[in-house]
């Protein structure tokens, strides 16, 4: 047992924790947008679904570095301390910056700060593309085939992540709304935007559970 | 290694299936205890809890139904490595017997506060017990060199699978009391009497929660790690 290992399993928990946890924010929010449950109920589950829906988003920032460490102990990501560093240190500032806005939920600071995170991600998703792509064609960071399409996926679900969140705006502001008043129209917007929303879960599920099978079994998928 | 170069060989998906197990397990089990927390609290409304244990009781069934396949697909893989002595057509009666388990266990928790799923509950309880002793027995042999493990790791995690199985045992001795606590303060409404009944069963589970965990984090590290111990 060495290092390795103890990184390998830290990897497989961050996938653990994203998914599983997954699955109570996912039946939670229909509770919400419910009209047959009271606001109470509605807004006690909501206040339950934000918090348990921490835990997949700091997997998804925890995720990459852990990921990126296993790569550099194999040789086959970008070498040396300094970057590595790099990508810790982004990941846990990022990572203190998503529990500030969950923590100032319901501010204006709150609501700037989560639209600079929502440009961060479009920035993250481009970075890993432009990576992926860059080393698929041959000389990018990536030295293997199966690690520069985990990468490209990896894109793929923090791409679904920013398409959850643009969809789910609507839900927050019109869930707002209900608890001041009763309104038909909220209602429906949170129903619209579940539904919306739904596509993109399934498709982060579905491109994780991928990415997951190429990562234990690259040797028989790629022969490397 | 065998299969290399196929593009997918069987060993392949039981390692995706294993993991994802695990996933549904020990993920989905972060989302019931976080939410069983919930139902302790009295400013709740007697429907706000109601729900909250609506949503315990449907990610629930997931780590239900994948701790149950855990074993048998485990197994599969350590076939699959030539670490497991039974083969063949004894493959099929592993999952014959396990198939029959997670029907009895479904039908235990579809069934909950019925005669027949009382009945399914106590089978399924005393499935555990077996199934624990026999875990034990069988690593314990294997560690001696002659039994069905072939692999002194893989005869550590199926202790582990034993210890982890017993741990559930405990949460469900401990959560017991649970139930009748809630139908009281559905049907009677809020008493101090009755909010410590609730209260106190949530409290004292979380030891059992944490050495489960614990014992199924310690598994995934030694299925990865494999050390040569």
């Amino acid at each position: 047992m060495d290092w390795q290992d103890i990184w390998k399993l830290v990897h497989v928990l961050t996938l653990v924790y994203w998914v599983g946890a997954d699955l109570t924010v996912f039946y939670s929010a229909r509770i919400v947008a419910n009209p047959a449950y009271s606001k109470q109920t509605r807004a006690t589950v909501f206040h339950l679904l934000g918090w348990i829906d921490m835990i997949p988003r700091y997997m998804l920032i925890l995720t990459f570095p852990v990921g990126a460490t296993l790569a550099a102990n194999l040789g086959i990501g970008p070498q040396g301390g300094v970057w590595l560093a790099v990508v810790w240190v982004l990941g846990i500032v990022w990572l203190v910056y998503v529990t500030q806005i969950y923590r100032k939920e319901g501010t204006d600071v709150s609501r700037r700060m989560a639209k600079i995170d929502l440009y961060l991600r479009f920035l993250f998703f481009a970075l890993l593309v432009i990576s992926a792509v860059w080393s698929l064609a041959g000389d990018g960071p990536f030295k293997t085939t199966w690690l520069a399409v985990k990468v490209l996926l990896f894109a793929g679900t923090v791409g679904c992540g920013i398409g959850i969140r643009v969809t789910f705006m609507p839900f927050v502001s019109a869930f707002a709304t209900l608890m001041r008043e009763d309104s038909s129209s909220a209602e429906a917007t949170m129903k619209r935007a579940l539904s919306h929303a739904v596509p993109f879960v399934l498709s982060i599920w579905i491109l994780v559970a991928i990415v997951a099978f190429i990562g234990l079994s690259h040797e028989i998928l790629f022969g490397s | 290694m065998a299969g290399r170069g196929r593009l997918i060989d069987t060993q392949t998906i039981w390692i995706a299936v294993h993991v994802l197990l695990l996933v549904y397990w020990l993920g989905a089990d972060v989302g019931v205890f976080f939410s069983s927390l919930q139902i302790i609290k009295p400013e709740n409304s007697l429907e706000t809890r109601a729900t909250i244990v609506k949503i315990i009781g449907f990610v629930n069934w997931f780590p239900n139904v994948a701790s149950i396949l855990m074993l048998p697909v485990g197994l599969m893989l350590a076939t699959g490595r030539g670490l497991f002595l039974i083969e063949g057509p004894w493959l099929a009666l592993l999952w014959t017997i396990a198939g029959i388990w997670l029907l009895i266990s479904v039908g235990a928790t579809t069934q909950r506060g019925t005669p027949i799923g009382k009945t399914y509950a106590m089978i399924d309880r005393w499935i555990r017990y077996a199934l624990i002793a026999v875990l034990v027995v069988s690593a314990v042999v294997s560690f001696a060199g002659d039994g069905p493990f072939r692999s002194n790791w893989l005869a550590l995690k199926v202790m582990l699978f034993a210890y982890v199985l017993a741990c559930g045992l405990g949460l469900r001795f401990t959560f017991a009391p649970l139930g009748p606590a809630f139908a009281r303060l559905m049907a009677e409404g809020s008493s101090p009497e009755i909010e410590a009944a609730i209260k106190r069963p949530v409290m004292r589970v979380k030891p059992w929660v944490l050495g489960l965990w614990a014992g199924l984090v310690a598994m995934a590290l030694i299925g990865i790690a494999q050390p040569p111990i």
